[in-house]
């Protein structure tokens, strides 16, 4: 089911899309942009500093919707998603800049290229492999509805 | 013959009626109205602004022209700046309808430069099709111009081979007949103006990621395309988008360099007009 883009939806996506094939971000690639508003992401496990998901490869799914880049898109991961104390078993992702409101971190002059580059990081920062606290209780509340529904806390930067 | 206080009263009254036309998108009923006026006062440029305006509308090309020319001709002898500005605004959509984009863009120009002069809101619509004047104008000459070099490169490559003894070496692998190198490359670079490439991206907006039309600049001294700016600040919040310094639609300050400068590019690079119609 293809969403009608505003034109100027449209025209960034294939922006990024382009910017992305001429230098793609590190340790990722591009698995499917068909169609253009739902890319797949696939993520090499970054090296870190204590390689915590060196040997593994996740996959993420971005949706964009009609007011992008003024609303941020949907970014989780898929299945199965990484062990990450701000990650949730559904692939929900506690990080700042993939949303917007009042303590949000969205801003529109982020790419695809350097949001993918941040998960990364947040993954090669990690120092142990935890789940959140609570996880079992926030999957089976929220389960697969838009991860921008929940109300995020992100005073805790510490990892 | 002057037209008296009666005339010009009546005249007034008849725009108003036209205007009211216009703006109900009855168009020839707004070009009747203005026509009486015009018979009444016949030196009052702005009567012939609006007619032209309404055949604008209708697609009559040749009654714009006609209305515009009169409008011009009335500069200096009573025609606003304003009415100057759609004079030329008008004759360089003729233009470019009749297929002069050449004189179309040299019209367009003087209007763009005087409606920003005036800060004028018409400015983005004169920029659009001033955009597509110059986009089409790039397109019919590179067009004729790829043809002809086209043609040029076959006849030196036969003169070449007319040229050379026959050792059995000059017809390249396939039968064609190819040129050396040098001239190749001479060919190549002369493409240049006609290959589509991308915009630096110091001319491209980072929200819109399109070459810039209307520039503007933060407090952080960083530019962004005027709308998507003003949207940002609207509905996602009161910050810079790449600096997240606190700010507020009060401080957006246009660019005026930077689009100078982008002008100066697309002179360059004409296939970039298409980017921003």
């Amino acid at each position: 089911m293809a969403k009608t883009l505003s034109s100027v939806a449209q025209r960034r996506i294939q922006s990024e899309l382009t910017e992305w094939m001429r230098s793609p971000p590190e340790g990722c690639c591009l698995e499917s942009c068909e169609p253009m508003t739902s890319w797949v992401v696939v993520m090499q496990g970054p090296e870190g500093h204590s390689r915590l998901y060196a040997d593994e490869v996740f996959r993420l799914r971005i949706d964009f919707g009609e007011q992008y880049p003024l609303d941020p898109p949907d970014v989780v991961f898929l299945a199965p998603a990484p062990i990450h104390p701000h990650i949730y078993s559904n692939g929900h992702i506690c990080l700042d800049i993939l949303y917007s409101g009042n303590n949000g971190g969205w801003s529109p002059a982020l790419t695809m290229s350097k949001v993918v580059l941040s998960l990364r990081s947040m993954l090669a920062s990690a120092t142990e492999k935890k789940k959140p606290p609570g996880d079992a209780e926030y999957c089976a509340r929220v389960g697969n509805r838009s991860p921008k529904l929940s109300r995020w806390q992100f005073e805790d930067d510490k990892v | 013959m002057a037209s008296t206080p009666a005339d010009r009263k009546a005249a007034e009254s008849l725009k108003t009626e036209g205007n009211a036309f216009f703006s109900k998108g009855k168009f020839s009923a707004a070009i009747e109205k203005y026509t009486e006026a015009v018979t009444l006062c016949p030196d009052w440029a702005v009567l012939y602004v609006n007619r032209g305006m309404a055949a604008r509308k209708l697609e009559h090309w040749g009654r714009v022209e006609e209305d515009a020319g009169a409008a011009l001709a009335l500069v200096g002898a009573g025609a606003s700046e304003r009415d100057a500005m759609k004079g030329h605004y008008l004759l360089g959509l003729a233009m470019a309808a009749g297929g002069q984009h050449a004189r179309s863009k040299q019209h367009l120009r003087k209007a763009l430069d005087a409606a920003r002069e005036a800060n004028d809101s018409i400015k983005d619509e004169i920029w659009r099709e001033l955009a597509s004047a110059n986009y089409l104008l790039w397109q019919a000459e590179s067009t004729a111009r790829r043809i002809r070099h086209g043609d040029m490169r076959k006849e030196l490559a036969a003169l070449l081979a007319a040229q050379q003894p026959t050792d059995g070496s000059a017809p390249g692998a396939n039968g064609t007949l190819e040129l050396p190198n040098d001239w190749q490359e001479l060919f190549k670079t002369a493409a240049v103006h006609d290959c589509a490439v991308e915009a630096p991206s110091t001319f491209t907006c980072p929200l819109t990621m399109e070459i810039f039309r209307d520039p503007v600049v933060t407090p952080s001294g960083r530019s962004y395309e005027r709308t998507a700016l003003l949207e940002h600040l609207k509905k996602v919040g009161r910050f810079d988008p790449i600096t997240r310094q606190p700010m507020t639609e009060a401080q957006v300050v246009p660019n005026v360099s930077l689009r100078a400068a982008i002008e100066l590019y697309l002179e360059e690079h004409p296939w970039g007009w298409g980017e921003v119609k």
